[in-house]
């Protein structure tokens, strides 16, 4: 059997009067990389939040006179075929790009968590039946099966996101099901050695509060490959519709506007790459702090 | 001086190593000079951190590996300057003419390959062999070394061996190539106690055979008393006392020595151990003038904290780095009272 | 023996299971495809002809299995858009998607492993540092930014290299290899940059060991150190890892495809959607899970050739 990367991880135990958040937080900042990725993912999630306030330029304002204009000091990043302020589009768009992604990752969860905790907690028959799914979903790659599933839901942001998230979940349910049997095992041992027999819905709390931790940096991994997936997906024309727009779909903008303004596809794919590597970083980060050594990279 | 035939299998001289490590450079080893015959076997004695390792390491030109750097002296292998030799050469006087074993026989061997295909590796490396004969020859030298049925056993893989079994395996490997010189890094250090004397046993027999000369790193002074025919003792990169076993552990000069035995167990005898006082020096923030002095009950300050004292050695290379030796074979045994 | 089983039972489970889950996904999508053929004036008993034409008034399983038996043989049924077979739309777009990937793999590999080995054997050097940031970055942005940013430089700028379209190799290799070159670059890249990583942890990993120490002091050269020792015990992580990229990079064909217009597989299930055509998605599909499958079975057999103990 080979060693897995994400390997299963025990929380750290509560020291009496510090929380784990806050011990997090101070192992965090000790490493600079992921410090600096753990600033740069807050201001990004700051202007996913308020970022089209201060911004005075409407995103979707036409332009026509100035379409394909290079960056000046009134577009400061150009503008598209449309256009369209580039800047404000950027920052209205990172909203979008982020809530995609959060949805791909919650649907995973949705879908994963349980189903792992299920199979990792009772085995057996269970176990095997889920897994043998979970394997065969894991045998179409990727972008295929989400395509796939958005030929049956329909393509727009949320429906694809849903397809990502159907695509993502069984790296979901493997992580869970994994850290659940070894914290089950413990758990087992303490429950043997303790005052008696323990409720289930107790064990099962004990459990997720014992899986949180590798579940938390696989979370911020798997936003950063949402993003990815995302841009590839608006890139095919299945995702976002226009005139919304995400990173990834001004990507395709740019992509139309090719050989006329070729200079619109840096700026989308740079906040794409810069936030993938953030979430990574910060995602090896976490993992650090919390088995207490240095991340793998 | 007159003249005369260096009869020694290996001439170490004035060997220093140095590493840098988080920015400091540390020289665990340094102005080392020992030699040895042919079918003798000096016993390298010292506690971790005495640089004992790392000289057998350079002796071989294996530090390149290990990220250290030879940065002076000079070693000769039957008057061959090993360490001006280009790379290539080198590699072709390992195993052939040097052969080396270390601490931890299982992590020596490769788990994927068979273990007669490890041993024929060597043969072939230095002899032009076939591959069916140099897999016979590697049969013999498993025999040799006394595993059973080594016919069969060639065609395992080191998992199914244990670690007697392996160390006797890289024994195998080392001599296969009958070398002039062999170099054993804490042979027994990770075995059990039973199975030690009889690794180290066929070690002597083996030795004797071949008339190989042997350099045997060890921090355990009973394995030397009972194997080496002399002894070199280290301390901080540093040889402290040498000479032939007896005198060095009957007649210690050097009150290290003198420390290192009190702490030793000795079957039969029920006086108690004496530690050492103080701890070994780290490699960057060593003691100035001689680097025992901090420890040492016979230090005269003013004298033996400002001089390092010089290794003297008589006409038969025993000797010691004292400043006043006669004073430690009168040493009360006694470091502290109570 | 392991893998017989594997290939017994295991593969054409999973294919089962995957073609099923997928079957049964679209047959329960909204709309019938029986109404949009038959046409916006058709009458009630003009749907329902259509409708037993297609087999789509019999049940789930049914209709499963005489997919399944016809998915063997290589029938994949009709498209409902292109009125033609699918497997003869998925053999005539078989050859631009086959090359593109082989060819990506190809460079995947020898970029991959190569800077790998490379930065291992020079560690801490630039080429170490280079491969670091560049195994960062290369799994952060998207592929297709890549392929634009490569058809910026070598077409746009450098005018060396076509920046669409495809030509079949029987057409001469000269033009097909110019027309293939980018779009496999920039499918690899990716792929590539998680090799690197992986090839440089694990071969430093096995450097540092007792055993190649050994090896060293017992006369042996480089060269065979790395056949002969670090490979097998190095090698089974990476070809997993490898495995795994290469399914993805499958993946990865849609989008390259659509970047570089060229008419392959990957074209051909974007269009698909767009035009709902189920037994086109789900021939495709099966033909992906099937290249898949078979991609798992030959790193579980290469394992014995890499480490014999594995064939114990």
């Amino acid at each position: 059997m080979l060693q897995r990367k994400d390997a299963v991880v025990s929380a750290p135990r509560k020291v009496r009067g510090e929380s784990l958040a806050s011990k997090m937080f101070s192992d965090l900042r000790s490493d600079t990389l992921s410090f600096v990725a753990f600033v740069f993912v807050s201001a990004v999630i700051l202007i996913a939040v308020f970022g089209p306030l201060p911004v005075s330029t409407d995103p979707n304002q036409l332009n026509l006179r100035h379409a394909l204009a290079r960056p000046s000091s009134e577009f400061w990043l150009g503008t598209d075929d449309l256009g369209r302020d580039q800047f404000s589009r950027l920052i209205s768009a990172t909203r979008v790009t982020l809530l995609a992604a959060a949805e791909a990752v919650a649907v995973s969860l949705v879908i994963g968590l349980p189903l792992g905790l299920v199979a990792g907690y009772f085995g057996g028959k269970i176990d095997s039946v889920l897994s043998r799914l979970n394997d065969a979903l894991m045998s179409v790659p990727a972008l295929i099966l989400a395509i796939a599933v958005v030929a049956v839901v329909g393509p727009g942001l949320t429906t694809s996101m849903f397809a990502i998230g159907v695509v993502f979940s069984p790296s979901i349910f493997r992580l869970v099901r994994g850290s659940t049997m070894a914290v089950r095992s413990e758990t087992y041992v303490e429950a043997a050695v303790a005052i008696g027999a323990r409720s289930p819905r107790i064990m099962f709390v004990h459990v997720l509060r014992n899986i949180f931790p590798p579940v938390l940096v696989q979370i911020s991994l798997l936003i950063g490959i949402a993003m990815i997936a995302e841009a590839n997906l608006s890139f095919l024309g299945l995702g976002v519709v226009p005139p919304e727009a995400s990173w990834g779909s001004m990507l395709r903008t740019a992509f139309d506007t090719f050989y006329a303004a070729p200079f619109l596809m840096f700026a989308p794919g740079l906040a794409i790459g810069l936030t993938v590597l953030a979430f990574s970083q910060l995602g090896d980060g976490l993992g650090g702090a919390l088995t207490g050594k240095k991340a793998s990279r | 001086m007159t003249p005369r035939l260096d009869r020694n299998t290996l001439t170490v001289k004035d060997l220093s190593v140095e590493f840098t490590a988080d920015g400091t450079i540390i020289r665990p080893v340094d102005g080392v000079s020992l030699s040895i015959r042919a079918g003798e076997m000096l016993g390298l004695v010292g506690e971790s951190g005495s640089g004992k390792s790392v000289t057998s390491l350079a002796v071989t030109g294996l530090t390149d590996y290990t990220g250290g750097r030879v940065v002076g002296g000079s070693v000769h292998l039957e008057g061959t300057d090993i360490l001006s030799l280009a790379s290539r050469q080198r590699s072709d006087v390992l195993g052939r003419d040097i052969g080396m074993i270390f601490q931890q026989p299982m992590r020596s061997l490769n788990p994927t390959m068979r273990i007669g295909n490890q041993v024929a590796e060597v043969i072939r490396r230095h002899r032009r062999l076939s591959k069916r004969e140099a897999w016979n020859q590697a049969v013999e030298m498993l025999d040799r070394v006394r595993i059973p049925e080594p016919h069969k056993r060639a065609h395992d893989y080191p998992f199914s061996f244990s670690g007697g079994m392996a160390q006797r395996v890289m024994i195998a490997m080392a001599l296969a190539c009958q070398p002039k010189l062999m170099i054993a890094d804490e042979p027994t250090t990770a075995l059990d106690a039973t199975v030690q004397a009889r690794v180290m046993d066929l070690l002597r027999e083996l030795q004797q055979d071949l008339d190989v000369a042997v350099l045997l790193i060890t921090h355990d002074l009973g394995v030397a008393s009972s194997y080496c025919d002399r002894i070199a003792v280290m301390y901080c990169g540093q040889i402290v006392e040498q000479g032939s076993t007896a005198d060095v552990l009957m007649r210690p000069t050097h009150p290290y020595t003198r420390g290192l035995l009190d702490a030793t167990p000795i079957r039969g005898s029920r006086e108690r151990l004496l530690p050492i006082v103080g701890n070994v020096p780290p490699a960057a923030d060593l003691p100035s003038g001689c680097r025992f002095h901090p420890r040492c009950q016979l230090s005269v300050p003013g004298l033996c904290d400002r001089m390092l004292p010089e290794l003297r050695l008589d006409e038969t290379g025993c000797g010691d780095r004292c400043l006043h030796p006669e004073s430690a074979t009168t040493l009360v045994s006694g470091v502290s009272t109570g | 023996m392991k893998t017989l089983r594997r290939v017994v039972i295991t593969t054409p489970l999973l294919f089962v299971l995957v073609s099923f889950s997928v079957f049964a996904m679209m047959a329960a999508a909204p709309g019938d495809p029986a109404v949009d053929l038959a046409g916006q004036n058709a009458k009630p008993e003009d749907i329902a002809r259509v409708r037993s034409e297609l087999g789509l008034d019999q049940p789930l399983l049914v209709r499963y299995w005489n997919w399944l038996s016809g998915a063997v043989t290589g029938d994949f049924g009709t498209s409902y858009s292109r009125r033609q077979p699918v497997s003869e739309l998925i053999g005539a777009r078989l050859e631009p998607t086959l090359s593109l990937a082989l060819v990506a793999i190809f460079f995947a590999v020898i970029i991959g492993v190569g800077f790998g080995i490379l930065a291992t054997v020079r560690q801490g050097g630039m080429v170490d540092r280079f491969v670091s940031v560049i195994s960062s970055i290369g799994i952060a942005l998207p592929q297709f930014w890549v392929g634009m940013l490569l058809v910026m430089v070598f077409s746009l700028q450098l005018k060396a290299m076509p920046a669409t379209g495809y030509v079949d190799i029987s057409d001469g290799f000269a033009p097909w290899a110019a027309h293939v070159i980018l779009p496999a670059l920039a499918l690899s890249l990716m792929p590539a940059a998680e090799l690197m990583r992986h090839v440089r942890s694990s071969v430093s990993e096995v450097l540092d060991k007792d055993f190649v120490l050994t090896a060293r002091a017992k006369g042996m050269l480089t060269r065979p150190i790395y056949f002969k020792h670090v490979v097998r015990n190095a090698g089974i992580p990476i070809v997993t890892v490898l495995g795994i990229r290469i399914a993805q990079l499958l993946g990865g064909t849609v989008v390259i495809e659509t970047l570089f217009g060229i008419q392959g597989l990957g074209t051909l299930t974007v269009d698909s959607v767009l035009g709902r055509d189920m037994p086109t998605i789900l021939g495709v599909v099966a033909l992906a899970t099937a290249c898949v499958l078979v991609i798992n079975l030959l790193v579980d057999l290469s394992y014995r050739f890499i480490d014999p103990r594995t064939a114990q």
